[in-house]
């Protein structure tokens, strides 16, 4: 599982009135200059990384921010790596990182992954596999309360028969085996870490000055202001490219896109899409586009906010939250709030996953059934043009939070659809800690959520399944409980075929769009803003920065931040 | 005197408790808590966000909380900030010494700078130049800190590529400048965010410094002065400015909430790592130690200031001290 926070939806503003940007896009992405270069002049260089918030610690297990995720996934490697892809069943298409090989055990209980003997950590002791064996521990360890452990619940432990040598052992058969082993744990070095307690683990020293394997390693940390990385010479997979990168942490939006367009970053993530067009005519940078793992969606509570022993009087009912959906225009919604740089969500996923549908059967947008259903249930247009039942108005709350933007106006626009109807919704904003907690405590009638993927399937369950919605603060804040649903999950979890995982997944998401627990509004594409000079800029959707090591700075089109002698990085 | 201050540091105490015990409860009280902050996906096992809140006793009745915090507090410790992964102390005594650096620059200029305007204005009163400054003055004095902070930064970091865009110095220079250059890129990331906050109060102070000084020059000893043939300069510097410089003393204690109010938006338009961005930045982690923290040392050096200028008051005017 891969947690990030939600920063880009809290940094999306204003809605596009320009036309279709999309060919914008096209045009600037593919600006020449992304020309091979030889292999000789593509070392050096620094790129600046304008971020909007400071890491926290640079410890895996504990590591929640986006900053900390992307300084560590540049300072130490997985054992494995999936594919473009993503597919998280079986081993196909994965490349090694910290495995040069792998084996499956006969029963297929066992993975035994050989460490490459060529890689070291940082301060350059050999990489060992008692190293996974430590890493694996300090991830389960009770202590270290790392939100990975949970989804190592089916690993039971590691063996080492041999010093590069890491045999995984798991408790059952399950076709996410290989992903949960390879992936979910950034490996650690236990000649540093094994006398630290795991529940001091994030005001360690190494939290502050980590020491990886990864192809950059860590230079410096000013707190609040920036993060230093290295190029690793010694890299055991070949040097990355680009010799220095630098997060540069400033908190105003705004003053990082002006550092961008005045030179003095090289990289923005996210670009807010009404800044795209000036952004994109800055001569000196190029604009980005990739794939997504978000998706944003009205979550309705079924059970009582005042209550939540109790079901919800409305939203309870399958056929009013259905009639509900269809009183919404989503293409029109995601039109007005992204313009082009947006699609409409099938479900809780994204198109860049392997386990999108887009066969999924959706409920039409149909007011004209909307209406039809609710007088079938009894809610009757009254002289205010409000529907009503035994004297209750239909009327509900959509709680935004105000830091978003594009929720809030999406509740607008989702407030006149209801309206036409004969619904009243109201915009009930509040500040992003209040909705946290009461999405926590289950105290909302409707939420505009924005959620981040992580690209594993099987996680759905986490947001949309039972044992999630019992949990006293569950990730399945809107309760909605179908036992059908969680047994399509769970066999589709189980099968080894992907094609038959696919099929049960695609029901369980038909089952989703029928039950409609929420209405599924939109997917928005990312704009990244990126200096000319830096080629070629190919991002992930689950990692911008997985192919960062790939990326170089050509010698003729160097700067003065690019001229720093190697000599004084490697100090 | 010393009854006086000794008055004083009580009064400024107590207040000090009373901000802190008031900031602890509006916050405890508000929704949110740091862990549901930091630990905010749905993704997130529940297991987690119970683990950390056990640790950090958020699970705990609010008295209990404010009893033990209360004991910190009398112990100088501050906490741990969950957001920050790091000891409030340490969390603090990286952003401090910015801020003080930051006011302290923004003090001295606009203290220079509001008397030098109020005594030229005061010298031509009545004249195209009074009026103009006149005018001047009231335009940045009504002015908005955080839209005064946004033209400055994208006139002459934008546009003229005068100054730097944020921060403290260049991150990619700056480890491998010498000392001095060192300084000078500081001092170079540091005009812009010190000019916004230094106009803003250098106009207040120029308006009470030219009420002042005409003032002080219809009294008799001027007239004395210019009769005794005391040069126009002398008289203004030396009699004038000296004696209409003591109320402008109190404007120093006034001084210090406005600007550490004024750098909470300048330090984030110029995200500069500060006390004022590190509160901000606080309440949107729903951080409760760092703010009370923050809270604790805004009021301290509110008070403080009040203190000293109290304390400067006393030692230039002999009636202070009398009474």
């Amino acid at each position: 599982m891969r947690h990030l926070p939600f920063s880009r939806f809290v940094l999306m503003r204003t809605p596009l009135v320009a036309s279709s940007l999309l060919p914008l896009l096209a045009a600037i992405a593919c600006q020449p200059g992304d020309h091979a270069r030889t292999a000789g002049d593509q070392y050096g260089g620094t790129m600046v990384i304008a971020v909007s918030g400071d890491a926290d610690a640079l410890v895996p297990p504990i590591t929640v921010n986006s900053t900390s995720f992307e300084v560590d996934g540049l300072v130490f490697e997985n054992l494995a790596r999936p594919g473009a892809t993503l597919d998280p069943i079986g081993d196909q298409g994965w490349t090694g990182e910290l495995a040069d090989s792998w084996t499956w055990g006969k029963d297929s209980l066992t993975i035994a992954f050989h460490v490459d003997t060529t890689a070291r950590w940082h301060d350059g002791i050999p990489v060992r596999a008692s190293d996974v064996k430590f890493t694996l521990q300090l991830y389960k360890n009770p202590k270290t309360a790392s939100f990975v452990a949970p989804l190592l619940a089916n690993i039971d432990s590691v063996s080492t028969p041999d010093s590069s040598t890491a045999v995984f052992w798991f408790k059952k058969r399950y076709p996410g085996q290989f992903y949960d082993a390879a992936y979910q744990m950034r490996i650690l070095p236990r000649h540093v870490l094994a006398g630290t307690d795991p529940a001091q683990l994030q005001s360690s020293p190494f939290s502050r000055h980590p020491i990886g394997s990864g192809p950059y390693r860590f230079v410096s940390w000013m707190p609040r202001q920036s993060i230093e990385l290295a190029a690793d010479s010694s890299y055991h997979r070949g040097r990355a490219r680009i010799q220095r990168l630098i997060w540069s942490v400033a908190p105003e939006y705004n003053a990082s896109v002006v550092r961008l367009m005045s030179g003095d970053a090289d990289f923005l993530e996210f670009v807010n899409p009404p800044d795209i067009p000036r952004v994109g005519h800055a001569p000196n940078v190029k604009l980005v586009p990739y794939p997504s793992m978000a998706y944003g969606y009205l979550l309705f509570n079924e059970r009582d906010p005042n209550d939540p022993s109790k079901p919800n009087a409305l939203f309870s009912d399958r056929t009013l939250r259905r009639a509900l959906t269809m009183a919404i225009d989503r293409r029109r919604v995601t039109r007005s709030v992204f313009d082009s740089l947006g699609a409409v969500a099938y479900g809780p996923y994204t198109h860049t996953l392997p386990y999108f549908d887009s066969t999924v059967a959706e409920l039409p947008f149909s007011p004209d059934s909307a209406r039809r259903l609710l007088d079938s249930l009894g809610w009757h247009v009254g002289a205010d043009g409000i529907r009503s039942k035994n004297g209750r108005a239909l009327r509900f709350s959509m709680l935004v939070p105000t830091s978003s933007a594009v929720r809030m106006q999406t509740a607008v626009l989702l407030q006149a659809m209801f309206h036409d109807v004969g619904v009243q919704a109201d915009v009930e904003s509040a500040d992003i800690g209040t909705v946290r907690q009461r999405n926590e405590g289950r105290q909302f009638e409707t939420v505009i959520e924005a959620m981040q993927s992580d690209g594993n399937p099987s996680s759905i369950l986490q947001s949309w399944g039972i044992d999630a919605a019992k949990a006293k603060d569950g990730g399945n804040a809107g309760s909605y409980e179908n036992p059908r649903f969680d047994a399509l999950v769970d066999t589709a979890v189980a099968q080894f075929d992907p094609k038959r995982a696919r099929a049960y997944y695609f029901r369980a998401y038909g089952m989703l769009n029928e039950d409609a627990p929420a209405i599924w509004l939109w997917e928005p594409l990312t704009v990244a803003a990126v200096q000319k000079r830096i080629h070629p800029v190919d991002m992930r959707a689950d990692e911008w920065f997985a192919n960062i090591s790939q990326w170089y700075i050509p010698s003729d089109e160097r700067i003065a931040r690019d001229q720093i002698r190697l000599a004084e990085v490697q100090r | 005197m010393a009854r006086l201050l000794l008055r004083r540091a009580i009064h400024g105490a107590l207040i000090i408790w009373l901000v802190a015990t008031a900031t602890f409860f509006l916050l405890h009280l508000a929704p949110g808590d740091p862990i549901a902050a930091s630990l905010d996906s749905p993704l997130t096992p529940p297991v987690v966000r119970t683990h950390y809140r056990h640790e950090y006793g958020l699970d705990q009745p609010l008295s209990v909380q404010y009893g033990r915090w209360l004991v910190m507090m009398a112990h100088g410790d501050f906490g741990f900030s969950f957001p920050h992964r790091r000891p409030v102390s340490s969390v603090i005594a990286s952003a401090l010494p910015n801020t003080l650096l930051l006011m302290g620059v923004a003090l001295l200029l606009s203290f220079v700078a509001g008397i030098a305007l109020g005594l030229i204005q005061a010298r031509h009163r009545g004249r195209p130049l009074d009026w103009g400054l006149g005018l001047g003055s009231l335009f940045f004095y009504s002015m908005p800190d955080f839209w005064l902070a946004l033209m400055l930064l994208f006139l002459f970091a934008f546009v003229w590529h005068v100054f730097p865009v944020t921060g403290m110095f260049d991150p990619v220079m700056y480890p491998y400048y010498g000392f001095w250059q060192r300084v000078g890129d500081r001092l170079w990331h540091l005009v812009l965010p010190a000019c916004t906050l230094a106009l803003l109060s250098a106009a207040a102070i120029a308006r009470f410094q030219r009420a002042a000084l005409l003032d002080v020059a219809g009294e008799d000893f001027v007239l004395t002065a210019r009769a005794k043939g005391v040069s126009e300069r002398g008289v203004w510097l030396h009699h004038v400015l000296r004696n209409a410089l003591l109320p402008v003393i109190t404007l120093f204690g006034l001084a210090l909430p406005v600007l550490l109010g004024g750098s909470v938006f300048v330090e984030k338009v110029f995200s500069w790592p500060g006390m004022g961005l590190l509160t901000v930045e606080a309440i949107g982690t729903r951080d409760y130690p760092l703010l009370c923290a923050a809270v604790v040392i805004a009021s301290v050096l509110v008070i403080g200031g009040s203190f000293v200028a109290d304390a400067l008051y006393a030692v230039v005017d002999p009636r202070v001290r009398l009474e």
